[in-house]
């Protein structure tokens, strides 16, 4: 949104001394984003209006001309390519020092006297686009020159000045007036630099109207919540044509292209008060009948951008008794559209309830300045401010205009909000300063809020353009004093705490650490992956468990939340191993599950959110399966170690579809399933195209947590020597080491410490079907120097033990 | 017998400062020191031939000698074991320039990085950390919030939704971390103070400065009269945190449903220094952090009086820092997992 500084000055006497530029950092620090501030004469500097008085041939190029133009105090040669030129002609001069766009793209250069082709050139003669006119001269060309020979002006004035653009425009971000109905238009913003500099703001000027008669107007309000208010009022004696060049001007400074006498003036009202209005062509009015009524469903029309549009219940319409005549709120129809013919006019001035034409609005991709506004909560008083003021403006510009209605005013709204009581303790502590009790009464008042002082407190009456949706608390009014205080007048101050134990974070805690051991002690690379997954590539993969889905996904296939870390982990590995020939990544991230079982929707309410817990998932490359599997082992071992919990394993059923039957572990305490680790099965590897040896694994951090225990104790250290010896056996292949180690452990578990896997191997001298387990034993006593006999009867003992058990027979 | 002593002791001195090893000086010191065929020993031991006086005298110098020889001795060694030493080391020279042996390096995601050390920061000033879900209800991530149905405030945040319903409740993809403020004020009630960092999703086209899933970090403060003037002070101090150095902020107002005052808090750009440059598109200023009153209605969604308790709440938008941080030019390449990316960090 756009704000002209000389149409502010309408409303304020701003001092001389205030800059423009300081206006704007002002608006910006008490009241709106300026996004923008330009000085339109400034970018116009040295473009004046000239007169082309001879057009002669380029001697050097076809395309160009050689022109003589006359700049008031003399007459300068200038090389033009323009296909519109003729002598007699005035046109936009830019001069040597102007700042333009060469064929209106880039950023401005500075003009210098060139030669072109040979030719010297004085300035050029600019197209539209080339001095960013774009949107008041159109043009079907792009070598199409400006045509200002309309212009009633002295040759050599300057450019700014013919167009009444000697002006400064704001652009204020449109998100950052979302909450405040009545600043858009330019008489609200006129308001607020009222109240930012301590100058009295002018009473909206607006004339009262003498009614007519001739035309019964009958409305009808069916859909009252909808339609707060609706004011009509008929005009007669309309001849269409061009607005008055003020009028023109103060549209084209903000942007806006002028139409037509009418539909410039409905324009000039919304964006002087913010109350957006439309003008019906009485005689498309059939009766003059107009219903504002919910939409049929299925109703269609046609908008003035000529779509067609269809409609439901909920969508709000005016109507006249066959049909609609407008998207109230939003935009009306082609068929009741004032046209060039147009004689007599009924203009509408109403409030549309905001969430109506909001829901419309967004259902239908269809937002106009219209429904910007009223989507805001408008405030119905202005409704008739506004239609006052479109009946003085065109009466005043075509003098034989007449009101031929009463003027309709069927109004439902009542303001129910009561003065807000607000006392200066309260106001003192909220902002944690005293500002003054004169101060505030001041700041709310130029505001045009109306203050009651008792001894301590304030009653405060809220303004209508402030009382649809804007202020009705303390807290609003706190804002109020405060912004236009200035934050940057408050003295920063600690706020006093009590010192109180904080609790920590286990979860976060546990997160944090697993992520150091993985990429310190594993160096393993931690990825992020989004929580989306594929469906496509879960059907690759066969994972077919019930996902949650998307209503909106950003892309077709891409519609599920992750319930497995391991679906993208297995895409990263496809992406990278292109680039590295290992990999071993991880991820920390929530999994969702659909179980009704996760955190609590609402307060008092049985619903429940899915299951949303924390997973560590990772996947690691190897030489060899079993290489990768044993990798993938020591980490999950390594973060098990960590929260010092015992785990049972289970190597039969495998849990998820990419895992191998037989080179697979789930890790299990009691019934908690915490995760697994696995090969990668090889069906779903040559389905994804993974063609090296990978496994994958993942924890759940939530139950780790829970059985998370910091219990490690120390060991007194060993008082007496130790003795190692080693043993190597030949034992089935099938036969699991955890077994053996087992079977010796439990020979004398009071000396028999530990033992260590050395090696396993097979070869060509080894027994078909056999394997060759080597070891070592510690064999320690906590009360004796062992003997080596005592050690030797043990180790047979060992021997004898595992021959019964496993069959194994010792190698020599 | 005195002159022989004299004489000993000037060849000996000789002998032992030409020597050029610590082998030829062991071979000197046997030579004079030995025990059985030593010369100073053999020497001595013919003192018992003398009259008591004149082995009284020569005794003496005899000792005096020995003392003296035994100093040159060892400084002749130190001499020499410093020039051993010194041809070692020529010796030793290997080639500093090969590449370390470097243990296998793994990463963290600069996310990670970041938000570690912005948790530490606020730990240290006594905020809590929380966490919370990333697939919401409506209510909390909106209704709560103070943004009802159809609010227009609901078009700033492009929502993914949750197909589907749990009992009638809507679920969301939470648009912000927000929703955290009133989950911890159920649980933890007044004062607290507590931050929440995490992954928040917008339904939008990712380019190379937007993506629908990045971090952000909220934050609370609530106690008994907490102040528009306790915020901006708290605020300064979280910046000189996190960006390690005092830099000037302004506040102004910005509109958020869920606080009242609301503000944009701005910091002097930190390229220009705040003449004014591409970056803060020649304003001076960049900003950096919404920030504002805590609304009383999310305070009551909270189970906090309001007019006892008040509070303030800000977002930082931890991505954007990360970004900056690092001079990561494309906010895809951090949920991207490539290796090439990540194995910089």
């Amino acid at each position: 949104m756009n704000i002209s500084l000389n149409w502010l000055k309408q409303y304020i006497d701003l001092p001389k001394t205030v800059k423009p530029e300081e206006l704007g950092l002002k608006l910006t620090m008490a009241t709106v984003e300026v996004e923008e501030v330009t000085d339109l004469a400034a970018s116009l500097e040295n473009v004046v209006v000239g007169k082309i008085t001879k057009i002669s041939t380029h001697p050097n190029a076809d395309r160009l001309r050689l022109t003589e133009v006359d700049v008031g105090s003399r007459k300068v040669k200038v090389v033009c390519g323009g296909i519109n030129l003729t002598e007699g002609m005035l046109v936009a001069q830019a001069m040597p020092g102007a700042r333009v766009r060469w064929h209106g793209e880039g950023e401005p250069i500075v003009l210098e006297i060139a030669k072109v082709r040979g030719e010297e050139s004085e300035g050029m003669i600019c197209t539209s686009a080339e001095i960013g006119l774009a949107s008041m001269f159109p043009t079907k060309e792009d070598a199409e020159i400006v045509d200002l020979s309309n212009l009633k002006c002295k040759v050599g004035t300057n450019l700014a000045e013919a167009l009444g653009l000697d002006d400064v425009i704001y652009e204020i971000d449109n998100k950052s007036v979302t909450n405040r109905p009545d600043l858009w238009g330019q008489y609200g913003m006129a308001r607020e630099v009222a109240a930012i500099y301590d100058l009295k703001l002018k009473k909206y000027p607006v004339e009262k109207i003498e009614e007519g008669k001739g035309i019964e107007l009958r409305i009808k309000v069916e859909n009252k919540s909808a339609c707060p208010r609706y004011m009509a009022v008929a005009l007669s004696g309309i001849k269409i044509g061009p607005s008055p060049e003020w009028l023109q001007q103060r549209l084209l400074a903000i942007g806006q292209k002028p139409i037509n006498n009418v539909v410039d003036v409905t324009n000039y009202v919304m964006y002087d008060l913010g109350q957006p209005m439309h003008a019906f062509s009485a005689d498309k009015i059939v009766n003059h009948e107009i219903i504002v009524r919910s939409a049929h469903d299925g109703e269609k029309i046609t908008t003035l951008d000529g779509i067609e549009r269809e409609l439901r219940s909920e969508d709000l319409v005016i109507a006249t008794k066959d049909k609609a005549v407008a998207l109230a709120g939003i935009m009306g129809n082609e068929n009741s559209q004032i046209n060039d013919n147009s004689e007599t006019i009924i203009l509408e001035s109403a409030t549309f309830d905001p969430v109506t034409i909001r829901r419309t609005s967004s259902r239908l991709g269809l937002r106009t300045e219209a429904s910007i506004r009223f989507e805001k909560s408008l405030d119905p008083n202005i409704a008739e401010l506004a239609i006052l003021k479109a009946v003085n403006l065109i009466q005043d510009m075509m003098p034989e205009v007449k009101v031929v209605s009463s003027l309709i005013d069927i109004n439902n709204y009542k303001n129910e909000l009561k003065p807000i009581e607000i006392d200066f303790d309260f106001i003192n502590r909220r902002i944690g300063a005293d500002l003054g009790q004169e101060k505030i009464i001041k700041i709310l008042t130029n505001l045009g809020f109306g203050v009651k002082v008792t001894k301590k407190s304030l009653k405060v009456v809220i303004p209508s353009w402030r009382a649809t949706k804007d202020v009705n608390i303390k807290e609003d009014l706190i804002e109020e004093i405060t912004r236009i205080y200035g934050y940057d007048n408050l003295t920063p101050e600690m706020p006093p705490v009590k010192i109180e134990y904080k609790e920590p974070n286990e979860l976060r805690n546990l997160e944090r650490q697993i992520k150091n051991i993985l990429a310190l002690q594993f160096g393993a690379n931690e990825v992020y992956n989004y929580s989306f997954v594929d469906r496509t590539w879960l059907a690759k993969i066969g994972f077919t468990s019930e996902h949650i889905e998307l209503q909106n996904p950003w892309s077709e296939n891409v519609n599920l939340m992750r319930r497995s870390l391991v679906p993208n982990l297995l895409e990263n590995a496809i992406n990278n191993f292109r680039f590295f020939d290992e990999i071993n990544i991880f991820e920390i991230g929530k999994t969702f599950i659909e179980n009704q079982k996760g955190p609590i929707a609402r307060p008092g309410v049985e619903a429940s959110l899915p299951t949303q817990d924390l997973f560590a998932g990772g996947l690691v490359s190897g030489a060899t399966p079993e290489e990768a599997f044993l990798k993938a082992k020591g980490m999950v071992e390594a973060l098990l170690n960590k929260a010092q919990i015992k785990a049972s394993y289970n190597t039969q059923n495998a849990v998820n579809p990419w895992c191998h039957p037989n080179q697979f572990m789930e890790v299990l305490v009691g019934k908690d399933s915490l995760g697994y680790f696995s090969v990668v099965h090889p069906e779903v590897a040559q389905n994804i195209e993974l063609n090296k040896p990978v496994a994958v694994w993942e924890i759940n951090l939530n139950l780790v947590l829970k059985y998370f225990e910091d219990k490690l104790k120390y060991k007194t250290l060993a008082k007496y020597p130790g003795i190692e010896l080693d043993l190597s056996i030949l034992v089935a292949e099938k036969t699991a080491w955890q077994d053996i180690q087992k079977l010796v452990l439990a020979v004398e578990p009071k000396i028999i410490k530990e033992v260590h896997l050395l090696d396993v191997f097979k070869n060509d001298k080894i027994e078909t079907g056999k394997k060759s387990v080597t070891f070592r034993i510690v064999y320690q006593s906590e009360e004796r120097t062992l003997e080596m006999e005592t050690v030797l009867i043990l180790q047979k003992k060992i021997v004898e033990q595992l021959s019964k058990a496993v069959g194994a027979e010792v190698r020599q | 017998m005195k002159n022989n002593l004299l004489q000993l002791r000037e060849t000996a001195r000789q002998e032992i400062s030409a020597t050029k090893n610590l082998t030829e000086l062991e071979n000197i010191q046997i030579k004079y020191f030995g025990r059985k065929d030593g010369v100073l020993n053999v020497l001595l031991k013919s003192l018992k031939d003398l009259s008591p006086e004149a082995k009284k005298e020569v005794g003496q110098l005899a000792n005096q000698v020995k003392v003296e020889l035994e100093e040159s001795l060892a400084k002749q060694k130190t001499i020499l074991e410093k020039e051993d030493i010194a041809s070692t080391l020529e010796q030793d020279r290997i080639d500093v320039t090969l590449p370390a042996i470097a243990p296998k390096k793994g990463s963290l995601n600069p996310t990670t990085l970041v938000q570690n050390e912005l948790e530490d920061i606020f730990k240290s000033l006594g905020f809590m950390v929380l966490d919370g879900p990333e697939l919401e209800s409506d209510y909390y991530n909106f209704e709560a919030l103070n943004i009802p149905e159809h609010h227009p405030a609901r078009d700033m945040q492009d929502t993914f939704y949750i197909k589907g319903l749990a009992k009638n409740e809507k679920r969301v993809l939470r648009t912000h971390t927000s929703p955290v403020q009133v989950r911890a004020m159920q649980k933890y009630g007044a004062p607290l103070r507590a931050v929440a960092p995490g992954r928040v999703f917008r339904y939008e086209a990712s380019d190379v400065s937007h993506d629908h899933t990045f971090y952000q970090l909220e934050g609370i403060m609530i106690d008994e009269n907490i102040s528009i003037t306790n915020l901006i002070a708290v605020m300064k101090t979280l910046l000189r945190g996190i960006l390690k150095r005092d830099v000037k902020v302004r506040l102004r107002p910005g509109f958020f449903p869920f606080v009242e005052p609301g503000f944009e808090l701005d910091i002097n750009c930190l390229i220009c220094g705040g003449t004014g440059c591409s970056v803060c598109k020649q304003s001076g200023w960049v900003e950096l952090l919404p920030c504002g009153m805590m609304h009383p209605s999310v305070l009551r969604a909270g189970n906090i009086d309001p007019e006892k308790y008040s509070g303030f709440a800000f977002g930082l938008g931890l991505t954007r820092l990360v970004m900056m941080k690092y001079g990561i030019d494309d906010i895809r390449l951090l949920n991207s997992g490539d290796l090439r990316f990540l194995k910089q960090f």
